[in-house]
């Protein structure tokens, strides 16, 4: 719904005296006009100093050598594409890509992990509220105090999992200080922690949804449990799952800096640095390379993009609504 | 039937998984580390027997001169002019002063206390702390240091639990001072009168100990919560709780107001561009924070905010995504009320206050709710846009203790906990609300 827009009146009529009634009209609409501005005034000031302004800025450091300092020996270069071309040839922003990938292989896992647990809450049982409060806990919890924990648990000597996998006469990897399975670790406390939370919840909403009716008519029709999933559940359930995976790659592709900082500061080895590790790495930690951090920053956001879009087409084909 | 038990299977699995991290940490919490190493597996924690009869040990007392320097008082090798009875028990060869204790059962004796006077050595310099070697029973039993000299009189703030046990150096702060309590116990010292200058180490005549026997409850309790009392003693916990609780607060004052004001402009008013300027807000919501976050520290460190409250507030308090959800519910809301109020010679002003905002609080109170959620949780840009310990907030606080304290697994856990059980409180009395808000948001997304 387009609305007619109100030009801002104009004195444009020359020198002719306004009439008194035009006069008053004139400044209703003047004062309407600043009164809705000043309602947008606050928030529009805050977007434009902090987000637009960083974009603006951004961009244009993506092209600089620049250490972000004020003084003068590190005055901000012009650098051209270098930074583009320097962030391609970088193996370490490659294997951050390669690391951030692997990360996201925990998106289906935590998927399928919450459809499992909304299913198992969705029945009618009693305490059903007491279990639902209980899967929520670490979802609420501080996630800071819930890797710090992991990083605990994972302790190859004294940690709960290898004492637990001990007990089931496996020998246990060293979780965090092996390249080869920090990643892991990270998945699993990643899955872990969200396992009862805000997907699960959509997933309950969603099934909630699902008319009695249709299962009834399946089960005329002699469906097994498996095909009323398949055939009734699955598909009913695809925009929440689409709604899902949009947002979970979303998130993963930009996410991740916040568990390794504090489980692993990104090793061992750069093993669970992601991109955005990576890219705060650059720009606060080791090299404060401000410009080099920015365009890594906005080629982040080109695939970010890039992939949600693919995302999408694919969805408008394959969800049913 | 099988249905039902395979149901009740599955969810006691899931319970199990989502719950044993949980006992664990709790459980080592509950511990201290000497506990802790020694039975990293047990999930109860021990605690020794009551000790109503014992022996502590005092050996090697030192003053800590302003320049760091350590001016032995005591080394009782010879033994000062002491009753026999607190004479000379053998640690290496070395004499070491001892305090034997009886508590009797019936509460007639509670305390027993010993002065060992002091020749202290014509030093002219100025002792800042006192220290000297405990050997402690684990008994849990509570000491009182009192220092003497000409002019002063140091008595401890706090008693210090023996919850310890073997050899540990005691240090008494004659002032404030920081301290790292892991390696030390410590004991904070306040002067019974005068101003808190500097003590002449040749001034100290004599120190007194006093030991006061606990009860079991006593024990127990002093047992459980050490490793709570020191991760709070050793980073400044209160001042953390503090910083996120009112940078949360005006985050979502602000966010919540300018949202709710610019919601309305969007979908009410009618001015030029307004149609456009809201595209353009719902794109920012895509760009992800790393592309924001240098150019906004930047901006902070020109501003001359970095390290201060305007750098953790303002930039978090203009939020498109509030703006859009808000402005989604107020198109639901019937424009009915708005006319009748308007006819009436309300301003716009004014039906935004007393029409539109009471119609929206389910709606104000889920954003205001997440708001300020994610403002408490934020680690990021406070890890960033901060650099003192005083303006670190909780999250950010917590995960610099456990860059201190690496593998101190029983005060890392006690830490954690004492930052995740406030949100766990509001969150299990307040339940019904937040889950049926984050239904509510994350379906309008």
């Amino acid at each position: 719904m387009t609305t007619t827009t109100q030009q801002p009146p104009t004195l444009a009529t020359g020198r002719s005296p306004l009439q008194p009634a035009e006069r008053q009209r004139f400044w209703l609409q003047w004062t309407d006009l600043l009164s809705s501005w000043a309602f947008l005034g606050p928030n529009l000031f805050g977007v434009l100093l902090f987000v637009v302004f960083p974009v603006v800025a951004s961009f244009l450091l993506a092209f600089t050598h620049w250490s972000g300092s004020r003084a003068e020996a590190d005055a901000i270069r012009w650098a051209g594409l270098d930074n583009f071309r320097d962030l391609f040839a970088d193996r370490d922003f490659w294997h951050a890509m390669y690391n951030t990938l692997v990360l996201m292989l925990g998106i289906p896992l935590r998927l399928f992990g919450c459809l499992g647990v909304a299913l198992l809450v969705n029945q009618r049982i009693r305490e059903v509220v007491l279990y639902r409060t209980l899967f929520f806990l670490p979802t609420i919890s501080s996630a800071t105090a819930i890797f710090i924990l992991w990083q605990a648990l994972y302790n190859p000597d004294v940690g709960l999992v290898n004492r637990l996998l001990a007990g089931l006469m496996i020998q246990g990897p060293n979780w965090l200080g092996d390249p080869n399975w920090a990643k892991t670790a990270l998945i699993i406390t990643g899955v872990w922690r969200t396992l009862g939370g805000m997907t699960m919840l959509l997933y309950l909403a969603a099934l909630q949804g699902i008319s009695e009716s249709l299962y009834e008519a399946a089960d005329i029709d002699g469906a097994t449990a498996w095909k009323r999933f398949w055939h009734v559940t699955w598909p009913l359930l695809s925009p929440t799952t689409l709604f899902v995976l949009i947002m979970g790659v979303i998130g993963g592709f930009q996410g991740g800096f916040q568990q390794a900082y504090v489980m692993t500061k990104g090793g061992p080895a750069g093993s669970t640095t992601t991109i955005d590790y990576f890219i705060y790495n650059e720009a606060f930690f080791t090299s404060q390379r401000m410009g080099y951090a920015s365009a890594a920053a906005w080629v982040l956001f080109a695939i970010i993009l890039a992939v949600t879009l693919l995302q999408w087409r694919y969805g408008q084909k394959h969800v049913h609504y | 039937m099988m249905q039902a038990v395979l149901l009740r299977a599955a969810l006691l699995a899931c319970t199990a998984t989502m719950i044993l991290p949980l006992l664990w940490m709790v459980s080592t919490a509950l511990k201290d580390e000497h506990a802790f190493q020694n039975d990293p597996a047990g999930w109860l924690p021990t605690i020794p027997p009551q000790k109503p009869v014992g022996l502590l040990s005092i050996d090697c007392l030192r003053a800590i001169t302003e320049d760091f320097e350590d001016v032995l008082l005591e080394d009782f090798e010879q033994g000062p002019a002491l009753p026999a009875a607190n004479r000379a028990l053998a640690r290496a060869g070395a004499g070491a002063f001892a305090l034997a204790y009886d508590f009797p059962s019936d509460g007639s004796r509670p305390s027993v206390q010993a002065t060992c006077p002091l020749a202290s050595p014509a030093s002219s310099a100025r002792a800042t702390m006192i220290s000297f070697w405990l050997c402690g029973d684990g008994s849990g039993h509570r000491l009182r240091v009192t220092l003497s000299g000409e002019g002063a009189t140091y008595r401890t703030a706090d008693p210090l639990a023996i919850t310890f046990e073997g050899w540990k150096e005691v240090y008494c702060f004659l002032r404030p001072e920081q301290f790292d309590p892991l390696r030390q116990a410590i004991v904070q010292m306040h002067r019974d009168a005068g101003a808190d200058e500097p003590f002449p180490v040749a001034a100290i005549r004599g120190i007194t100990f006093e030991l006061e026997g606990v009860s079991r409850a006593g024990q127990v309790w002093s047992r459980l919560t050490y490793s709570f009392r020191t991760a709070w003693s050793s980073m400044p916990f209160g001042r953390f709780f503090l910083n996120s609780l009112f940078v949360a607060i005006a985050v979502t004052i602000g966010q919540t107001l300018t949202s709710a004001l610019a919601a309305y402009a969007f979908a009410r008013l009618e001015f030029p561009g307004r149609d456009k300027i809201f595209l353009a807000y719902l794109a920012t919501m895509m760009i992800p924070g790393a592309v924001l976050i240098v150019p906004t520290f930047l901006l902070m460190r020109w501003l001359d905010w970095f390290d201060t409250y305007w750098a953790l507030i303002v930039p978090a308090m203009f939020s498109a995504y509030g703006t859009f959800m808000l402005r989604q519910f107020f198109k639901t809301l019937p424009r009915d009320l708005e006319d009748a109020a308007r006819i009436d010679g309300c301003g716009k002003l004014r039906v935004w206050l007393h029409v539109i905002l009471p119609l929206s609080k389910p709606a104000l109170a889920t954003l205001a709710t997440f708001t300020f959620l994610g403002s408490w949780e934020a680690f990021q840009w406070p890890l960033f846009a901060t650099k003192s310990m005083h303006m670190r907030v909780l999250q950010v606080g917590l995960s610099s203790f456990q860059d201190k304290y690496d593998v101190q697994y029983n005060l890392l856990m006690a830490a954690a906990l004492i930052v995740m059980v406030p949100t766990l409180l509001v969150f299990i009395f307040n339940q019904r609300f937040f889950t049926k808000g984050i239904v509510m948001s994350g379906m309008k997304e």
